[in-house]
């Protein structure tokens, strides 16, 4: 009991202190006290938990990244290893596998992507690929297997447009080499489908940056005499030349780039430097042929001329008369055969035109072939029809 | 003195909704823990258990001892924790206050890494959902909460679970208001959001911000596409009927057999999976390499079909059989297998210009987890959430809502409802009534679900 101004007031039973009714204050705040103490305590043993559980996931997680970056390791190098030894089917899982170990590594997913063109499942290493690239458009690897699988494909357009992407992909300074190398084979796909003025633009750059090696220089002659650029080809085998003036190769080349300009007496100053090539040897008759057979060559004496004149309407004549083009071929013939020797240049003129009557009348697929006949075709294309 | 009373009551509880507050932070970190390590915990056992390149006979004897033990565990040490957790989580919900016992997280943690390492074809998500229900739950009664915000934690820490598991914390959070408080308008759409933020913060400083599958942007490529995504909703709809039916059957076959044989049911499972390991090892645990595969177009049709119906009767075994271990993963497998394959087909013979089938096969997941979870607002997040790509959200929602249609039509009770109507439960949501079992139930029945089969 507790006493206050002589008013009796009850007191708790377990603290002593004074009842309000059956509530004790002093009590309740105790309780109070602890419960919130016990919340305290609760809540920051909850943070140490979750703090340790914290440590121990990422510890555990690191543990297994680590593992799961070794396993992908060993996949990729099996897959390789099976790609070696021929072994597509097992390469492509050991490949897949690797590659979804390890998403972030491009390596793995163009090996599999590589695993799989080779064993033709096109469809699916082109979707691998499109994934990749979209990870890493401007990887040169990735643009040229997408272009080489297009290629095979036949859709030409993606297939160029994948070669620029690789060509103006991100490449490191000492892979120079291999960019120059994927420029050749574009080139070289350009001119399988006849786009020989995107050829030329690419052989273009090539040359500018390319290094005084006349072998170099022979390949990219070659490459501009394909595309039609018998001059730009004869400007790369002339810089072989002065690199190595013995190079057969380049000299072949010259020979066969100053044909196509008609500059006949360059093309045999080039084949006499080169006497044993026997692949040449159609070239240097047909040569000779235009240069010693031509009935309206400069410089040439009377009968000379009327030789040549009868020796090309004789020619001319046979095949007019092979082909079925006409009988007017032999009286032709025998018309130059009469003229006299003082009409020589008519008669040389006469033979020509009969010439151009063979180029004009005659069956591409009925004509001759042979060096000698292509030499006269020439002689006639040198010495073009006046209009009448 | 009521004055005096009336305030302290209100100091306290208002001392008690600051401190749950401060509960659903902390629920969400251990429960995004507890996802990102159950997800480690199986990967590495996995590893352990079947090596790098297991042989034929690894794959059959893994299963088969993995589901003796688990039977095992799962009926002498941990009863309650068979299945995936999810109908389980809702049961404590809505008819036991939120009471979880404390040994079922950590059951369901030894039991669910232990089956999914073991092969069978089971998912992650739906125990993971359970060890953090139940970790809230026990954190709650840790700290003397009131029954009610025992309750309120339960949907917090399996919306942190979620978030966690699947990276998704926005599907997350409409996955607990959706399926385990059964109403969207839910109060705890706050504390959820805030649990579901914390728990992926967490597993995203853990795990990394990898999203759980890598999918190149899709588009809708021309307007009559959404008819093929149509298409695709309708066979979604339909291959949810087919599974949802397969599983409620095999279990109650299960069931049916005598109780002393509970121990080994998982084993017979087994004994199946460890067969279609040997055949098809893809079908192996949750399986998400081969989705992430379709998602790329990195299979062909026979595959994605073969590997459609072997995933179905494989989680059908797995699931029935009383394994511990969800159907998320299993029906986004089936889902992706099911898109990508109708993909193709449209690819093929559609008049008009498709998307690429790793689209379908994206959207097929969703079709699939709508038709079986019966979560639509879930489903379409989760994708949306997955890829985060704002395009293919309109084609997900044509197909889901096809599929949602379909499967509602003839399968008219959700899955997870049905499991837990064979369990003798009967839960009419929100509110829970108790209706009359219709069987007499198994001796060690009538008590939570998840003890059965």
């Amino acid at each position: 009991m507790c006493h206050d101004r002589g008013v009796r007031i009850p007191s708790c039973g377990r603290c002593g202190g004074p009842l309000v009714g059956d509530w004790c204050a002093a009590c309740s705040a105790a309780a109070l006290a602890r419960f919130v103490h016990r919340e305290i305590i609760v809540l920051l043993l909850l943070c140490g938990i979750g703090g340790a559980g914290f440590l121990v996931t990422k510890a555990a997680a690191s543990a297994m990244h680590h593992r799961r970056l070794e396993d992908a390791e060993t996949w990729y190098r099996r897959g390789e290893q099976a790609l070696q030894d021929g072994n597509r089917a097992r390469a492509i899982e050991a490949l897949r596998r690797a590659a979804l170990m390890r998403r972030d590594e491009p390596a793995y997913r163009l090996s599999l992507a590589r695993a799989l063109a080779a064993d033709s499942q096109d469809g699916l290493a082109r979707q691998t690929l499109l994934g990749l690239r979209q990870q890493t458009p401007e990887a040169p690897e990735v643009n040229l297997l997408l272009a080489r699988l297009e290629s095979r494909r036949q859709d030409v357009t993606a297939a160029v447009r994948y070669y620029q992407n690789a060509l103006y992909g991100s490449w490191a300074p000492d892979r120079f080499a291999e960019r120059e190398r994927l420029r050749l084979e574009l080139v070289a796909y350009l001119l399988d489908h006849d786009l020989r003025d995107r050829a030329v633009a690419e052989l273009l750059i090539i040359a500018a940056d390319l290094p005084d090696d006349a072998q170099q220089r022979t390949g990219i002659g070659e490459l501009f005499l394909a595309s039609g650029e018998p001059q730009r080809a004869l400007n790369q085998f002339r810089l072989a030349l002065e690199d190595d003036g013995a190079n057969g190769a380049a000299l072949s080349g010259a020979a066969r780039a100053a044909a196509d300009l008609g500059d006949y007496p360059t093309t045999q100053r080039y084949l006499r430097r080169i006497p044993g090539d026997a692949a040449l040897a159609p070239l240097r008759i047909t040569v000779d042929h235009v240069l010693g057979s031509d009935p309206l060559a400069p410089r040439l004496s009377r009968s000379e001329r009327r030789r040549r004149a009868i020796t090309a309407a004789t020619w001319a004549a046979r095949e007019l008369d092979r082909c079925g083009a006409g009988p007017e071929g032999q009286a032709a013939l025998e018309a130059i055969t009469r003229l006299p020797s003082r009409d020589a240049t008519a008669a040389a003129e006469a033979a020509v035109a009969l010439i151009h009557r063979v180029d004009a009348e005659a069956h591409a697929a009925c004509r001759a072939k042979d060096p000698e006949s292509r030499g006269w075709l020439i002689i006639g294309r040198r010495h073009p029809e006046e209009p009448e | 003195m009521k004055i005096r009373d009336t305030l302290s009551i209100r100091q306290l509880r208002l001392r008690e909704n600051q401190l749950f507050l401060a509960l659903t932070i902390v629920v969400g970190v251990l429960a995004g823990l507890s996802a990102a390590l159950f997800a480690l915990a199986i990967e590495l056992a996995t590893r352990a258990l079947f090596g790098l390149d297991p042989t034929s006979a690894r794959l059959f004897i893994v299963p088969v001892a993995g589901s003796l033990v688990a039977g095992v565990l799962l009926s002498k040490v941990f009863p309650g924790v068979r299945g995936s957790g999810i109908p389980q989580t809702k049961y404590a919900f809505h008819r036991e206050q939120g009471q979880i016992p404390a040994r079922v997280p950590i059951g369901k943690f030894i039991t669910g890494v232990l089956c999914i390492a073991s092969g069978h074809s089971v998912g992650r998500e739906g125990p993971s959902v359970q060890i953090g229900a139940g970790l809230a739950s026990a954190v709650g009664r840790w700290l003397r909460l009131s029954p009610e915000r025992i309750r309120d934690l339960v949907p917090v820490g399996a919306a942190g679970a979620l978030a966690a598991a699947f990276n998704t914390p926005l599907a997350a959070v409409l996955f607990a208001l959706e399926e385990i408080i059964g109403d969207l308008n839910a109060p705890l759409l706050g504390s959820t959001v805030v649990a579901s933020v914390a728990s992926v913060v967490v597993a995203r400083s853990i795990l990394g911000n990898e999203p759980l599958f890598h999918v190149p942007p899709y588009h809708l490529e021309h307007p009559a596409e959404l008819l093929a995504y149509a298409v695709l909703g309708i066979a979604g709809g339909i291959i949810s009927v087919i599974f949802c039916k397969s599983v409620l059957t095999v279990r109650a076959g299960f069931l049916r057999l005598p109780a002393s044989t509970r121990i080994v049911q998982p084993a017979i499972g087994g004994v199946a999976i460890g067969l279609l390991l040997m055949v098809a090892p893809e079908v192996m645990g949750v399986g998400y390499e081969s989705v992430d595969l379709a998602l790329n177009g990195g299979m062909m049709l026979r595959t994605l079909a073969i590997l459609c119906v072997l995933k179905l009767l494989a989680t059908t075994i797995s699931y029935a059989s009383g394994n511990a271990g969800g159907v998320f993963a299993p029906s986004l497998f089936i889902g992706a297998m099911t898109g990508g394959a109708v993909g193709m087909l449209i690819n093929q013979f559609a008049p008009f210009p498709t998307a690429a089938p790793g689209a379908y096969a994206l959207v097929g997941m969703g079709t699939l987890f709508a038709g079986i979870i019966r979560a639509p607002m879930t489903s379409v997040f989760m994708i949306f959430e997955i890829t985060q790509d704002y395009q293919i959200l309109v084609p997900l929602m044509v197909a889901n809502l096809t599929s949602f249609v379909i499967s509602s039509r003839f399968q008219p009770t959700p899955l997870y409802q049905a499991l837990l109507q064979q369990d003798g439960v009967f839960l009419k949501e929100p509110a829970v009534v108790q209706a009359p079992l219709p069987a007499p139930p198994p001796p060690d029945e009538g008590s939570p679900p998840g003890q059965g089969a």
